[in-house]
């Protein structure tokens, strides 16, 4: 169950989405996101699925691997697609008691939930095919403009980076308490909400304890290794932009393109 | 009753590249009141073992039969499984969660849904057969109490179950050498005089010794020997090439059969040797 969650894991592997530079994939999936809220119309979505499947194809991850990480947010796809559906005004098609669908309301709905599995598609399409170090490399860089005005790039990117970087470790370690607890006759499945709700804590108080631990170790490791922020350090990869992130951003451009051409005709 | 495993198999992440096989088609039998010990190397499949005896963990293939119930892949309600085999993971401690002691301990039998006065009476029990004192750490807080008496009182979280079986991953892992030497004492206290059936992972062949009547040694998932414990480490060559080691007495009895010393078995206690070298040379 823990092991669906495949947000911000990364998936080894040696693609041409694999070596792209990590700016080009965050400034992708930045261009990327905004195109998906300006898409209306089904041949728009149509052209954005296919997008992403190619991606999926070029990225050597499993679709299998991409699907698995959607079963985590399928309440919220549930959630956004009802509200959808019974919510909206408009000229009903289905009628029963005070239940009602338009058919405005049905068309929100799917292009809602479209909407939903594109956009976490291809933000975990980005972190499956990057590591952790490139993405942070590729934030700072980003954001190193800023850095005049007194903005923390460095220390911004190592955060995430770091929060980025535990996140299977946590994983990982949720799921042995929640073995051992279950060893111990825990139940985390069944009952009610408030049941269940309880049933959380002999959990979440080790994860918290662990947490804290963990940081406190990082923490003097990184002093130890003598870590000092951002300033004056050199890195042994200095990310330079190829041919290949040109061709990147010139398809992003021809999908951009093609999405507003759809949207007019 | 007791533990059967026909042909398990199980494939961690199957149809991605992660896939690995943590166990491939094992097949053994363990008796009642048995002492087990599981070596191995980093990665052999010792925990993922455990954790389908359990009914953690389901095979991919093949099937279990553990104190009578059935384990296959197919999903089950295993309160009653879990109530006769009791697994203690490796760092027990960082399970802890209550604000006492005692109530900690009282998390397993609560879960069974035994009434008030039993389960005080198993956290009592389960204390001082861990060599815990009731009277002076049950309303202490877990978390202030010392490495030993953590890993301890974890234990007991599991013992007040009352299993038939106990499977230890690594208990004395992290501990000073008197922790060390005083779980061992217990656990095989619990073993020999409470007939409790033991599995035992350790990286110390001479815990495995000290405790164990017969070892398995996993690689690769796989079953590479299965045997009594004095057997086993008489063939040093065979777990040198496995990547493990034999008790430290072992090598030294094996080492004079070497120079052609007529020492013919192997001896699982220090003690036991001395004696038998001592009488070898005419001291005794």
């Amino acid at each position: 169950m823990l092991r669906d969650i495949t947000v911000g894991q990364y998936y080894p592997g040696n693609s041409i989405l694999h070596r792209l530079d990590p700016r080009t994939k965050l400034i992708g999936t930045f261009l990327f996101i905004i195109v998906i809220f300006m898409v209306k119309t089904s041949p728009q979505y149509l052209l954005l699925g296919l997008f992403v499947l190619l991606n999926v194809f070029l990225s050597k991850v499993p679709l299998r691997f991409i699907i698995r990480g959607l079963r985590s947010i399928v309440f919220i796809l549930m959630f956004a697609f009802a509200i959808n559906l019974f919510f909206t005004p408009g000229t009903p098609i289905f009628r029963l008691w005070r239940i009602r669908i338009t058919h405005e309301g049905l068309r929100l709905a799917f292009t809602m939930m479209m909407r939903l599995v594109l956009l976490i598609m291809g933000t975990s399409l980005m972190t499956l095919t990057s590591s952790p170090i490139q993405l942070t490399d590729g934030i700072e860089r980003l954001f190193s403009p800023l850095k005049r005005v007194g903005f923390p790039a460095h220390e911004v990117a190592m955060m995430m980076s770091i929060a980025l970087r535990f996140i299977p470790t946590l994983l990982e370690e949720t799921d042995k308490i929640m073995k051992a607890q279950m060893a111990r006759g825990a139940d985390f499945e069944s009952g009610r909400l408030l049941q269940r709700a309880r049933a959380l804590v002999p959990l979440l108080v080790p994860l918290f304890i662990a947490s804290f631990k963990r940081a406190d170790d990082l923490a003097n490791a990184m002093e130890a290794r003598c870590y000092r922020g951002g300033r004056g350090r050199t890195r042994l990869h200095e990310l330079r932009y190829s041919s290949r992130d040109f061709l990147a951003f010139l398809t992003l451009a021809f999908l951009t393109a093609g999405v507003y051409v759809l949207g007019i005709i | 009753m007791s533990i059967t495993l026909k042909k398990v198999s199980h494939e961690y992440n199957p149809g991605t590249t992660f896939a690995t096989f943590a166990l491939k088609n094992l097949s053994l039998h363990i008796e009642d009141g048995e002492a087990v010990g599981i070596i191995g190397p980093t990665g052999s499949g010792k925990s993922t073992l455990l954790q389908h005896i359990n009914g953690l963990l389901r095979p991919t293939e093949g099937e279990l039969e553990v104190e009578g119930i059935h384990i296959s892949r197919e999903k089950q309600n295993l309160s009653e499984l879990r109530k006769r085999v009791g697994l203690v993971f490796q760092y027990p401690e960082y399970q802890l969660f209550e604000e006492t002691v005692e109530k900690d301990i009282a998390f397993g039998p609560t879960n069974l849904g035994l009434p008030p006065e039993e389960v005080d009476k198993r956290v009592q029990n389960a204390m001082e057969r861990m060599g815990l004192d009731y009277a002076s750490l049950h309303d202490r807080s877990p978390f202030e109490i010392s490495g030993g008496q953590k890993r301890r009182v974890a234990i007991a979280g599991v013992l007040a179950m009352d299993p038939k079986v106990l499977m230890l991953d690594e208990p004395t892992a992290g501990l000073d050498p008197l922790g060390r030497r005083q779980l061992m004492e217990t656990l095989r206290s619990l073993h020999r005089e409470q007939k409790i059936t033991l599995i035992v992972i350790s990286h110390s062949m001479e815990e495995i010794a000290f405790l164990c009547e017969r070892v398995l040694l996993l690689k690769d998932g796989e079953l590479q020997l299965d045997k009594r414990v004095e057997e086993a480490f008489e063939d040093v060559a065979f777990m040198e090439e496995n990547g493990m080691d034999v008790p430290v007495i072992s090598r030294v009895m094996h080492e004079l059969r070497q120079a052609g010393k007529p020492f013919v078995r192997n001896y699982s206690s220090v003690q036991e040797a001395a004696k038998a070298i001592l009488k070898a040379a005419g001291h005794a």
